[in-house]
């Protein structure tokens, strides 16, 4: 009971009648001294924190990551006109929604790979930048073998949602797809 | 994104934390060196991995940072004691150790390290978007901001000798012995780092990697060599179940170990050490307690913040080994994949958290049976087969040569933070535009 006491800093034991403590931070026997004369670590409980204390605040902290995980399973990039995608936005990521209106494919022998392209069409357009509805979407390599094998590849006709990084400069556009889950045929009623 | 996906992917990062956790044992041992490691082996069994969606070994590779950057201090805190007969400076946590409170160190730097994935967890989701804007407003005046941060190493460097010579001219030559030895590491260790970042010797198949062997041979391999020379006993350590704490010291050491990860994510070649000499000079923290909560800030924030901001959409900085190892099979786009890689970080940082604090109690039963001299050795013998597997013969050489620069300051108590212009010196003068011009005036090109 003194020893309780004295860590919580409200007595102060006569000399005679010190009680056998140790340090709570370094486990040396120091009877009531407030601070240890061998580490100088403050006894009082007040300048002290539990372990079980800390543990609760990294249960509160995890709580948060939970949370960051839970918003990321709802979390959906948004649509973008295709008409308002220009150059300021290259390298970033974007999503447009439209008709297929043209496909393209070759392999591209200098690296042995298949490339297959579409173009994407949603009739919007910007009359300040002259930028028309219409967006090249380029699918290469293993991505296109994945939609091939999933029989997902995009036909003319077929409404499609398309998510990629985009590449822009002067007098062109470019959608690249980078994952076959970006792309999400909404309408299979090509030819 | 899916739920199963995410699922999945805080599956494969725990097992990375739990690998990390096996790997923060071995004294010495680098984060980035483990990374290397696993991508050896990533890219040697590469078709087993093919049909795998690319977000599961980086969320691997994440669990890998969080659990290493909480946990690896947690052996050279308790194997590795400073003897005075090589060290002129005892800093806080080898202090701890002598005077027994080594897991209340520990539990000090954990809670620096819970400060930092808390600030992540917050400012990087809500407010990371301002990341692309400073990233922009710095990229023009970082070779000068590296400058300074040289100028200002080299200033604060002072004698260490105490002035005990029976003449003013031998005083006079002991207290600028040490000081110019740091100059001249902090010169040779810049010819080396002019000569890895213009004429590198270490095998193309891993260039990836060309950093590491300097790294372990200024760093890892003299810190293991000065241990295995120690003659210090280390006590007996106190499980302390409560430790002195207070608001002010959280947020002081906090406040200095945030700004030291950010600045340090956000200049090229500074390293979370001079960044907090740096910010706990700026922010004026005092005591044993504010710079080990700022250590374990720093740490946490440089290792895994910077990394959040590889995966940030607009903003995509690739700063240190990890994220440049990710990028070699992973391109982040969304904001989900960002939001799923930010929730991981902060569940593994917090589970790793609650680690520590077994973690430090199964390194204090290990320190109590094994002598820590064979765990340096081993430590050693572990570093240099990794370097040689991932780097070849070249890169034991370049170890080789490293190691007789890090053991100097050591010989000459000076400062191992001058060892770091082997970074400073060539970003500084590539990012001036005249890299190329010096080293072709020293023979590199």
């Amino acid at each position: 009971m003194a020893a309780d006491n004295v860590h919580q800093g409200n007595a102060t034991p006569s000399a005679d009648a010190l009680p056998d403590i140790s340090c709570p931070s370094c486990g040396r026997d120091i009877a009531a001294a407030p601070v240890c004369p061998y580490c100088c670590a403050a006894t009082a409980s007040a300048r002290r924190v539990t372990e079980r204390c800390l543990i609760g605040w990294a249960a509160l902290v995890a709580l948060l990551g939970i949370g960051l995980l839970v918003w990321s399973a709802f979390v959906e990039t948004p649509v973008t006109p295709i008409a308002r995608l220009e150059h300021k936005g290259a390298f970033l990521h974007f999503r447009v929604q439209g008709k297929v209106t043209r496909t393209h494919y070759f392999k591209a022998r200098y690296r042995d790979a298949d490339v297959f392209s579409f173009f994407v069409s949603d009739d919007s357009s910007d009359e300040t930048t002259g930028q028309t509805g219409t967006i090249k979407v380029k699918v290469e390599g293993p991505v296109y073998q994945r939609l091939q094998e999933e029989k997902r590849v995009p036909r003319e006709g077929d409404s499609v949602d398309v998510e990629g990084t985009l590449y822009a400069g002067e007098g062109f556009r470019i959608l690249s797809l980078n994952t076959p889950d970006m792309l999400r045929n909404t309408d299979k009623g090509g030819k | 994104m899916e739920p199963m996906l995410i699922l999945s992917c805080l599956v494969f990062a725990l097992a990375g934390g739990l690998i990390a956790a096996a790997a923060s044992l071995i004294p010495g041992l680098h984060i980035y060196n483990v990374i290397a490691i696993t991508m050896s082996i990533l890219f040697a069994v590469e078709h087993l991995f093919a049909g795998l969606d690319p977000m599961l070994m980086t969320s691997f590779l994440i669990g890998l940072v969080v659990g290493f950057s909480l946990l690896f201090t947690i052996a050279s805190q308790y194997f590795q004691p400073c003897d005075d007969s090589y060290r002129y400076i005892m800093l806080p946590h080898e202090k701890y150790l002598f005077e027994g409170r080594a897991h209340e160190a520990v539990v000090l730097g954990s809670v620096g390290a819970l400060v930092a994935v808390l600030a992540i967890g917050i400012i990087f989701p809500f407010f990371g978007h301002y990341a692309a804007f400073f990233r922009d407003l710095l990229r023009p005046h970082l070779y000068w901001i590296i400058g300074a941060v040289i100028v200002f190493l080299l200033m604060t460097e002072w004698p260490k000798d105490p002035g005990t010579g029976p003449t003013p001219a031998k005083r006079m030559l002991d207290g600028w012995g040490s000081i110019l030895m740091g100059y001249f590491c902090f010169g040779i260790a810049g010819l080396l780092g002019m000569f890895i970042f213009h004429r590198t010797v270490i095998p193309v198949d891993s260039t990836f990697q060309s950093l590491m062997p300097v790294f372990v041979g200024l760093f890892a391999i003299p810190s293991q060599l000065l241990t295995l020379l120690a003659t210090v006993p280390i006590p007996s350590q106190n499980v302390c179940r409560t430790i002195e704490l207070t608001g002010e010291d959280v947020i002081r050491g906090g406040a200095s170990g945030l700004v030291a990860g950010l600045f340090s994510g956000f200049t090229p070649a500074v390293t979370p050490g001079p960044a907090l000499l740096l910010s706990g000079h700026a922010t004026v923290t005092g005591g044993d307690r504010q710079f080990i909560i700022g250590g374990g800030a720093g740490r946490v924030m440089y290792y895994v913040g910077t990394l959040l901001f590889f995966f940030m959409p607009g903003v995509f900085l690739r700063r240190g080994g990890a994220a440049i190892n990710i990028s070699l099979f992973f391109t982040p786009e969304t904001w989900a994949q960002f939001l799923t890689i930010a929730g991981l970080l902060v569940l593994v940082g917090s589970i790793s958290f609650v680690g520590s604090l077994g973690y430090s109690r199964l390194a204090r039963l290990i320190v109590a049976k094994v002598p820590y001299k064979w765990l340096s050795a081993g430590g050693m013998v572990v570093m240099i087969a990794l370097v040689g597997y991932v780097t070849g013969w070249q890169g034991l050489a370049i170890m080789g040569v490293a190691t007789l620069i890090g053991i100097i300051p050591n010989l000459w108590h000076t400062r191992r933070i001058n060892l770091l212009a082997v970074l400073l010196v060539p970003m500084f003068l590539n990012m001036w535009g005249v890299g190329a011009d010096v080293a072709r005036w020293l023979g590199f090109l």
